[in-house]
């Protein structure tokens, strides 16, 4: 269990710049949990992210990973990374090694792997993001955007964190390169792998997580499950997010058909169109 | 965001951060240049309680002044110890190998608080001008040199743009940093060779986004028009008034002073 208890961050403390990104912000995350973190920019989604990987240490209160107080205990760097880890945005900014090889292969030199295991280790996480053996020569630099993002997902997960935290993973990508990645996501989920993304797509949100945390100004303003979290438009719209595809056609389906179910596919939506117009 | 790097530009109101770059420039070379002339103690000592005296009315953060020695602690010792052990002269204290002379003490004590009172006036200059006002200053103070066709507004822009980069470099550096250390990297642990290793997954990933920025910004400013060497107006205006002349003032009867104190007691 993942577990934050009263964590404040302030930044710039004795300045007239002061800001509290974190106020008094506690939450539990449970293994194998889809959580999707969701707010507007600047409402603390960052800093929560940078505060659970133990990143950042915060201001007051305290991050317990598996009963490992990672606030108070000074540990190693490579043993919270086996516990948490995160891919933050645009991760291919961080690449820095020649081959898709070496570049996977850092992350798992750094936790200690035995040199003769590395090769294993790389080749499991570039398959897990669905890229073959064909890559390891490859320059990471010259990959498509979405091959080049596949490439930074597997360089986190080949350290295999237990809480694995992806921060606006399909930002700037084209929808090839979205698919890829949604498909990796959906993978990992039907695996039963714990999964904490940070999204602005409402719709990533909707479809791939099961509890949905809602940040504003510093504070959970909603944690719960993810549907609950939709149907409360009022909500939504009051802490500047917008609704998702499908509940935004229920909401506009239900004034003429109460009875309109939750959908998540348009198999579904066209199922019910039929059946209603049939009767 | 927490953390100063040294010279930061910090928000807050003072005399300092209202006097006009240009001058302020010229009057902290002055000093700097006046400060090597110095030859007795009380030059010394008058001159570091004048600068801390500027530096707290600069109205800076105190935490930011301090944090600003550190790059220059191991200069500042490995300074010291080569001039209080090899400068030859009475000797005070013999260690056998080593022996420490009275000039030996005299010059180290000389070049301590010349190092500080350097540190503390280029930290007084970046941190109450922004880097604009800097570049505008710097422009001002070589124009002259636009007689000798000198590409003075072509460097001027260099400099702008270069101090301009230095807090998106560091928010970089810090973004790649935590991106690595997310990859299980430690940049604290190992001697200082596996350290300065360790940091080569952060420099390179930095050097060629700088690279990209760069390229980014340049066709930026081309696109609005930018053309290299053309004659350029400016929307800013150096003033010159009240505080500007209070400014002078002080520095000159500053000078004064000093120079009685060196005349008084320079043996």
């Amino acid at each position: 269990m993942l577990e934050l208890n009263n964590i404040s961050v302030t930044y710039d403390p004795h300045t007239k710049f002061k800001k509290e990104a974190l106020k008094d912000l506690s939450l539990k995350i449970y293994e194998g949990e889809r959580v999707a973190i969701v707010g507007r920019i600047g409402s603390g989604k960052s800093t929560l992210i940078e505060v659970m990987s133990g990143l950042l240490k915060p201001t007051s209160g305290e991050v317990i990973i598996d009963s490992l107080n990672i606030t108070k205990n000074k540990v190693p760097r490579k043993e919270i990374v086996k516990h948490i880890s995160v891919v933050f945005q645009h991760p291919e900014t961080q690449f820095f090694a020649e081959t898709v090889f070496d570049e996977v292969a850092y992350g798992a030199k750094n936790i200690g792997v035995e040199g003769n295991k590395i090769k294993d280790v790389v080749l499991n996480a570039l398959t897990e993001v669905g890229l073959d053996e064909s890559y390891l020569d490859k320059s990471p630099f010259e990959l498509s955007g979405g091959e080049k993002r596949r490439v930074a997902i597997a360089s986190v997960i080949v350290i295999n964190p237990k809480y694995l935290i992806l921060d606006e993973p399909t930002s700037n990508l084209d929808f090839g390169g979205k698919s890829s990645i949604i498909s990796y996501l959906e993978n990992r989920i039907s695996k039963g792998r714990t999964l904490i993304f940070v999204t602005h797509n409402m719709d990533e949100a909707f479809l791939l997580s099961e509890r949905l945390i809602a940040i504003n100004e510093g504070t959970v303003v909603y944690d719960s499950d993810t549907l609950s979290f939709f149907e409360n438009a009022e909500l939504v719209e009051k802490i500047g997010l917008e609704l998702p595809f499908f509940p935004k056609i229920k909401k506009l389906l239900k004034k003429c058909y109460p009875d309109f179910p939750d959908c998540k596919t348009f198999d579904c939506i066209v199922d019910y169109l039929t059946r209603i117009r049939k009767s | 965001m927490a953390k100063f790097y040294f010279g930061q530009f910090q928000y807050t109101q003072s005399f300092f951060h209202k006097l006009n770059p240009t001058l302020k420039i010229i009057l902290i070379f002055y000093l700097v240049i006046l400060l090597f002339f110095l030859k007795t103690i009380q030059s010394y000592l008058i001159f570091l309680i004048f600068t801390v005296l500027l530096v707290v009315l600069s109205k800076v953060s105190i935490q930011s002044v301090l944090s600003s020695f550190k790059p220059i602690i191991f200069l500042l010792l490995f300074t010291l110890f080569f001039q209080l052990f090899f400068t030859p002269g009475k000797v005070v204290v013999n260690l056998k190998v080593l022996k420490i002379t009275q000039e030996g003490i005299n010059i180290s004590i000389y070049i301590a608080i010349r190092l500080i009172i350097l540190t503390m006036l280029t930290f007084l200059l970046t941190s109450t001008t922004t880097t604009t006002d800097l570049a505008m200053g710097f422009r001002n103070v070589i124009l002259p040199l636009r007689v000798f066709r000198f590409p003075v507004e072509e460097l001027s822009l260099m400099i702008s743009i270069s101090l301009q980069f230095v807090p998106i470099l560091f928010e970089e550096a810090d973004r790649i940093m935590k991106a690595q250390m997310a990859r299980g990297a430690d940049f604290e642990s190992g001697n200082l060779f596996v350290r300065a290793k360790s940091f080569l997954p952060v420099i390179l990933p930095l050097i060629l986004n700088a690279f990209n920025r760069a390229d980014q910004l340049a066709m930026a400013m081309e696109s609005r028009g930018f053309i290299l060497g053309m004659k350029r107006t400016s929307y800013r205006v150096s003033k010159f008034g009240k505080n500007e002349v209070i400014a002078i003032v002080f520095v000159a009867l500053f000078t004064i002073l000093l120079f009685f104190l060196e005349v008084r007691f320079h043996a």
